[in-house]
């Protein structure tokens, strides 16, 4: 076996060109699919935990009927979730939250409102909240935090007195008055068009619905780990009126937009991997016309097909490895820089991704499975084109060979 | 006698040429279906928000963007009316009057904008009748009807014929709060109208927020076609002190749409046309290499170098030549067939599609020039392609290339 290496090596040096055109070609479709699926995953880990982190969690606990009917008489009193055991490290951390909808009104503006009552100092560490704030306090005891978009529409600022208006647990008329104590300014066009935060119990003070939360949100170590915690928490839960559903279930549409862009990101890098896999069959095809005389000989003073044949595929082998060797070690230093420093979108193009209710960011994802992708793609195409030169040594007729 | 050299050449290595062949085809097949598919996809999303939500041109009261509500309305609205008789390329105007509001249902309440509106007037600007999934379009009910999205209508668990309140400020500031019934249930193919806006009898709102017949805070204008856009907007800042509005400055939007999508179609573009680079590098290099004794032969017969050179770039030409229409002819086939079986179908997963305002059947679509813009294209990409092997072989030793092997 080592002969074989030795002998594969010594050919694959001794016609360097070849070896780094080929090499090259491959390296640089492991490149750019690197960098693509990076910038991909990256967005999808980016969108998944603004979601689960703003809206609903990895996993959410509601009372049953809540996701169906997401209104205040279908909350929860929190104290049944403070009797059991939720603690599990693959759980990072856990949120209540009570959300409503009311009227905000300030002069003679009203507009309407969501109202997220949470704990701030939790809320900190969950949804970095704090990090939104763009003027005021972020911590108040009676106050609420507005987004920065529903401030300027109701022409309010920090100090300024708000009022509400709503429904409450129960069908109850909810009225009050709040003053603004911060700003808050989301990229999120919806929250940032209509979002309140109050502190927990202020919220269920104006609702009348004491100790009521609408849903526990639920950080989970890894967001693809929902399943197995979903069961795990559904045996804890046996008994109560709650349910715990995962932000798979929670977010249909961010599901499907995730693998919509991730499949036609597949099909670019598939007809990228075609048009290169041509050129490495020329490749091939040159390697084993070239080379007929040469193998001819082997042959001839007794190197069985078999061993030509292995000899080839080493060869091949290497050429793969060098190339795909290259592509990682070429996109890994653009990966890790990107990684830590996300490109930041400005202007035209930032405004079209913020329409669409995204951050106008292009984070990259640093992940060992970027580049296992594509090194067992480019492998798997490789050992589809080589079945040519195996077949074309099976088929060599010696003394042709031997005549060119 | 270089020409048919060359051309010779091509066929006389018939495997190895059909490889490069088969990569520019697939190469330039690939980039029209690609390229189809996007413009298939921008196009029906601009489309939709065109002529579904903002219609191509749009009148306010100056005053209006700053201050969105009741308080700016349009001047002398009875003259934006008439402009549909007056400007011979509008097809229809709808008048609007919109409020920001609350909806309560039993169950629950959201925040939405009310637009108040002529029904046959706005079923003739932006087709709202025909996106009706459940009852009909404001004659079932009497008193009050009204129309909201099939989204709405699940949050706040309503069925047609349900009762509805809706709450509004009217311009004094007081609270105006009013029962409508569900006439109809619709599901537009603008988001935006999707999420939050819900549509009153024009009469009914204005009763309610004791306003006049004749208060409307927008004007929305459908075009006979987009071409007149700038001319017909001239013509009605002419007759009116309002401000008009192109669709393309009210939602920046769309250029950055086709801005962005003309830069993905660019990068695929470079893409594709990087990685057949390299095959041609690569074949016509050991295309070279292989006939170095020849080459050596020829240049030893005293054939020029610049002859050489011409040569080798001829055939990579040729090759291409013959490869890239074959791609085109493909791409156009692909097109025609999906054309001819009703698009292509990704209803699963129309849900992210709508929320972006695309359709869930993409109907190819491509401009003829870009056809020739692709072709041309690929000669470019084969002469740069063609150099370094042309070189290559120009600076073969005539006497060493002889002599080897």
């Amino acid at each position: 076996m080592i002969l074989y290496i030795k002998l594969a090596w010594r050919n694959v040096w001794r016609t360097k060109k070849r070896t780094w055109i080929t090499a090259s070609s491959i390296a640089f479709s492991v490149f750019f699919a690197c960098l693509m699926q990076s910038s991909q995953l990256g967005s999808y880990d980016n969108m998944i935990d603004n979601s689960a982190r703003f809206f609903t969690g990895h996993l959410g606990i509601h009372q049953v009927d809540f996701w169906e009917d997401q209104i205040i008489d279908n909350s929860f009193d929190q104290q049944a979730l403070f009797e059991l055991d939720l603690t599990n490290p693959s759980i990072l951390m856990g949120v209540p939250r009570l959300s409503s909808f009311a009227l905000a009104s300030h002069g003679d503006r009203t507009k309407g409102a969501a109202l997220f009552g949470v704990s701030l100092e939790e809320e900190a560490a969950f949804s970095y909240l704090e990090r939104k704030l763009i003027k005021g306090d972020y911590n108040t005891e009676r106050g609420v935090l507005m987004a920065a978009g529903l401030a300027a529409n109701l022409n309010l600022n920090v100090g300024d007195t708000l009022v509400l208006m709503g429904q409450g647990y129960h069908g109850v008329n909810a009225a009050g008055k709040y003053s603004v104590t911060g700003i808050l300014k989301f990229p999120i066009p919806a929250l940032n068009q209509g979002a309140i935060y109050l502190p927990l119990e202020t919220l269920q003070e104006f609702l009348s619905a004491p100790n009521m939360i609408s849903s526990y949100s639920i950080l989970l170590e890894d967001s693809q780990d929902t399943e197995g915690m979903k069961a795990h928490i559904e045996t804890i839960l046996k008994g109560k009126e709650l349910g715990v559903m995962t932000w798979q279930e929670m977010l249909p549409d961010l599901v499907s937009s995730i693998e919509l862009d991730y499949y036609s990101g597949w099909v670019i890098l598939i007809i990228l991997y075609v048009v290169i896999g041509f050129g490495i069959f020329g490749t091939f095809l040159m390697m084993i016309k070239e080379r007929t005389y040469e193998l001819g000989i082997l042959n001839a003073i007794g190197m069985t097909k078999r061993r030509v044949q292995i000899m080839v595929a080493i060869e091949i082998f290497l050429l793969i490895f060098l190339g795909v060797l290259l592509g990682v070690l070429m996109a890994t230093p653009i990966i890790l820089y990107f990684w830590s420093n996300p490109i930041l979108l400005s202007g035209d193009a930032a405004l079209a991704m913020e329409k669409f209710g995204y951050e106008p960011i292009i984070p990259f994802a640093l992940n060992f499975k970027i580049f296992y992708n594509q090194g067992i793609s480019i492998f798997i195409i490789a050992l589809f084109l080589a079945i040519y030169p195996m077949l074309a040594i099976k088929q060599l007729k010696i003394i042709k060979a031997l005549k060119e | 006698m270089i020409l048919s050299l060359a051309w010779k050449n091509i066929w006389r290595s018939k495997r190895r040429s059909f490889v490069v062949m088969s990569a520019v085809a697939i190469g330039v097949w690939s980039i029209i279906f690609m390229v189809s598919f996007y413009n298939s996809m921008i196009g029906a999303i601009s489309r939709n928000s065109l002529q579904h939500d903002y219609s191509h041109i749009q009148i306010h009261h100056e005053g209006y963007l700053s201050e969105p509500g009741l308080g700016f309305q349009v001047k002398k609205p009875s003259m934006l009316m008439k402009f549909p008789s007056q400007i011979p390329d509008i097809e229809a105007v709808s008048s609007r009057l919109i409020v920001n509001g609350m909806v309560a249902s039993p169950k629950t309440n959201l925040g939405i904008q009310v637009y108040a509106i002529d029904p046959a007037d706005e079923r003739a600007v932006t087709a709202l009748s025909g996106f009706l999934t459940a009852g009909d379009y404001f004659t079932n009910i009497k008193r009050n009807p009204i129309l909201l999205s099939q989204k709405l209508a699940e949050k706040l668990k309503v069925k047609v014929r349900s009762k509805v309140v809706i709450t509004v400020q009217d311009l004094e500031a007081n609270i105006r709060a009013g029962a409508f019934r569900v006439s109809g249930i619709f599901h537009s193919k603008s988001p935006r109208i999707n999420n939050g806006v819900i549509y009153v009898r024009h009469e009914d709102l204005s009763k309610l927020i004791n306003l006049p017949d004749t208060a409307f805070n927008e004007f929305a204008y459908l075009l006979k076609d987009n071409e007149s856009l700038i001319e017909t907007k001239q013509m009605m800042e002419a007759k009116t002190n309002n401000l008009v509005r192109t669709y393309r400055e009210i939602a920046p939007e769309f250029d950055m749409i086709e801005e962005g999508s003309a830069i993905s179609k660019q990068v695929i573009t470079v893409i594709v046309m990087l990685a057949l680079l390299f095959g041609i590098i690569n074949t016509m290099l050991m295309a070279v290499l292989e006939r170095t004794k020849e080459i050596g032969m020829l240049r030893a017969i005293g054939m020029f170098k610049s002859k050489i050179f011409f040569m080798i770039v001829l055939e990579t030409f040729m090759i291409s030549w013959v490869a890239a229409p074959m791609g085109l002819m493909a791409g156009f086939l692909t097109n025609l067939y999906f054309e001819k079986m009703g698009g292509l179908d990704l209803s699963q997963y129309a849900g992210a599609l709508e929320q972006y305002g695309g359709d869930a059947i993409f109907y190819p679509e491509i401009a003829q020039s870009t056809y020739l813009l692709l072709m041309l294209v690929v000669m470019m990409t084969a002469l740069i392609g063609a150099i370094y092997p042309a070189i290559k072989a120009v600076n073969l030793k005539p006497l060493e290339a002889i002599r080897k092997l």
